[in-house]
């Protein structure tokens, strides 16, 4: 008879140490989501800082394109600038006329961007992601979705059994002094 | 005889344990049965396994997905300025080049300044409109002197506009006056014609005119589905078969095309799984007197689209309160979605319309040059390839010099008010663009941790839970005493 039931109480232990099939299933689920959203969220961070690299280095080259062009134009203009004939006057009174009633250009006709627009263009904008929380919680949900070994099971045991024997300690009457 | 005797031994110590050392026994093995059935809720508690559930736990509420999308929009922000600064470099470069070209002349064995304008002047207005005024007394600029908002909110305006009155224009001015010697010269800017500027814009216009038509027709029949679902459930003799085409029809819309479509059936969806969250929460349970036909239209749209719960069953199976508050995430997340897809939508007309008003602006400055440029005095003898409108400017004749001043001023107009700000607006269309998309991946990523929470909390709560050793301390105590007991009442 005590047997038979040491027999099943260890059964029962064994078995009250698996993880049950739902925990697992959903454990499953938890871990393969968080390694897809790792994996998507990682994959378009990517994309962005490649994306925003890219802007980077279309607008040097469509700068460095107008810085080649402005050169040029300043080159005629001052050759204007020098000429104190009166043509040249009429001449130099046009170009800042123009310049005058440009709305958002702040520096035409002289060949040099404006600063802020040629530190933007080299400053790199790099999005980061820290994945440690999901990865954690991937292998977390990883370990309880696992069946327990043989092993594991007997160390949950005995670590239950040390409790459960320490705690009858504490909750033992103690015996009053004489 | 021999195993007789056995065997009524053994049932007399049997029987010697029958009171208390049955119930004992009993209860022992029921306890130990529960596990081995297979009884999820019980298990030993594992210090260990609640130690890494609540790593998880910290670990998500430490997850912050959101600074990505923040510090991208701010990205965003940032580059628009720098784009804006950038195209207005490249294109007053451009501009300054041309006026330049006007006033000089290309160079030795090249052409003259005033042909040179006039070959742009020409070449742009032949491209835009496929006409050109400079060399007629009809003028376009009189013609597009008009506020663009007044005519670009609706297809039938847009379309009277450009392709009647303004077509009437380039008609006549066709039909009765030179033709140019010059050939179409495309413009660097992105629109290349007014009629590609206004197709866009219409394209936009007849898209959300088509989404708003099919959206009202949509809601009539998605209300009625509604009805026909708490009428039928009303009645109290209804079969989940007799509202399946009703359901099914609910289900479709979530995935309809149109963003209106979506954004109002997720809307009413979840008012309904809303309302049986808040009267299934105001209970605990499904009150005695039966559910009401809101709960049970709720538990239908359960059923019907996610598969959980039954409307029909009797009492209802109510879907957990778990589920309940999932789906509404969900709908709510496709509601959200449905709003950024119609944000992005209205963006796409607005950044048209400003392309489409650039394009105007174009054709206005470059119409009104052409003007001035017609009352400069032709040369005495032609100009070499190294003159240009700075040879033409004469002290003495003031009138001479204030048409070419007119002439360079409106053409330089033309590229810093028309040329470059095409080029701007489809530099934010783009820009607004990939602000569409990361709205819609801050939408898609925040209901993905939604998702995420309540599965990580479900797995903290079974790391915290299990057979507390605690209680079986207890347990053993009080067997103990109970042990104790029968011996002293034997």
């Amino acid at each position: 008879m005590m047997c038979r039931v040491g027999l099943l109480l260890l059964c029962s232990l064994l078995a009250a140490c698996q993880t049950p099939a739902a925990v697992q299933d959903m454990s499953t689920l938890t871990a393969k989501f968080a390694a897809q959203m790792d994996t998507a969220v990682s994959g378009y961070v990517t994309a962005l800082n490649a994306n925003n690299a890219s802007d980077i280095a279309r607008l040097q080259d469509e700068l460095a394109d107008a810085a080649r062009v402005a050169a040029t134009n300043a080159d005629d203009v001052l050759v204007w600038h020098l000429d104190a004939s009166p043509r040249a006057a009429n001449v130099n009174r046009l170009l800042n006329a123009v310049t005058s009633t440009s709305v958002t250009d702040a520096t035409p006709l002289i060949g040099h961007a404006p600063g802020a627009a040629i530190a933007a263009t080299r400053e790199s904008a790099k999005i980061t992601f820290d994945d440690t929380p999901l990865k954690t919680i991937g292998t977390v949900a990883g370990g309880i979705a696992k069946p327990k070994t043989l092993s594991d099971q007997i160390a949950i045991i005995s670590t239950y059994a040390q409790t459960v024997q320490s705690d009858v300690k504490s909750a033992t009457p103690s015996t009053p002094s004489k | 005889m021999i195993a007789r005797v056995d065997v009524r031994h053994r049932g007399m110590r049997y029987m010697r344990f029958s009171a208390s050392g049955r119930l004992l026994s009993l209860i022992i093995f029921q306890a130990l049965l529960a596990p081995l059935q297979g009884c999820a809720s019980f298990y030993l508690h594992d210090a260990a396994t609640q130690k890494q559930t609540d790593s998880a736990k910290s670990a998500l509420d430490t997850f912050k997905p959101d600074a990505i999308f923040v510090a991208e929009a701010s990205y965003l922000d940032g580059l628009q300025s720098t784009e804006t600064a950038v195209v207005t470099q490249d294109y007053a470069a451009t501009r300054d080049h041309d006026v330049l070209l006007a006033l000089n002349g290309t160079g030795p064995g090249g052409l003259d300044g005033l042909t040179t304008l006039k070959g742009r002047i020409d070449g742009y207005l032949l491209s835009l409109l496929g006409a050109t005024d400079t060399q007629c007394n009809r003028k376009f600029w009189r013609a597009i002197d008009i506020d663009p908002t007044m005519i670009w909110g609706q297809t039938a305006t847009l379309h009277s506009f450009v392709e009647q009155t303004l077509q009437h224009e380039i008609d006549r001015i066709n039909s009765s006056c030179r033709r140019s010697a010059f050939p179409p010269l495309l413009p660097e800017s992105p629109s290349t014609s007014l009629l590609a500027a206004e197709n866009a814009v219409m394209a936009d216009l007849t898209h959300i005119e088509s989404l708003q038509k099919s959206a009202k027709a949509a809601q009539q029949t998605l209300d009625t589905s509604l009805t026909d679902i708490k009428t039928k459930l009303s009645a109290g003799k209804s079969s989940g078969s007799e509202l399946n085409e009703d359901l099914k029809r609910l289900q479709s819309a979530l995935s309809d095309a149109n963003p209106l479509i979506r954004k109002y059936a997720s809307a009413k969806l979840s008012a309904e799984v809303g309302a049986t969250i808040d009267a299934l929460g105001s209970t605990g349970t499904t009150p005695q007197a039966g559910p009401t036909t809101a709960e049970r239209s709720g538990i239908a749209v359960m059923q019907g689209i996610f598969k959980v719960g039954d409307a029909f069953a009797s009492p209802p199976r109510e879907p957990h309160p778990n589920a309940l508050a999932a789906a509404q995430s969900w709908l709510d997340y496709i509601g959200s979605q449905a709003s950024t897809e119609l944000q992005n939508t209205q963006m796409q007309l607005k950044d048209h319309q400003a392309q489409f008003a650039a394009v105007l602006t174009e054709i206005y400055y470059l119409s009104k040059a052409g003007e001035e440029m017609q009352k400069i005095a032709p040369p005495a003898e032609a100009l070499l390839g190294t003159e240009g409108l700075a040879d033409l400017i004469n002290a003495k004749d003031e009138s001479n010099t204030r048409a070419i001043d007119g002439t360079l001023l409106y053409y330089a107009a033309a590229w810093t008010r028309g040329f470059a700000l095409d080029a701007i607006a489809s530099r934010i269309g783009y820009l607004d663009q990939r602000r569409a998309k990361l709205a819609t991946g801050r939408t898609a990523v925040a209901a993905w941790v939604g998702s995420l929470k309540p599965a990580v909390e479900t797995l903290a709560s079974y790391g915290s839970g299990g057979f507390d050793p605690q209680i079986v301390a207890r347990l053993i105590q009080a067997l103990s005493l109970t042990g104790v007991a029968v011996g002293v009442n034997k």
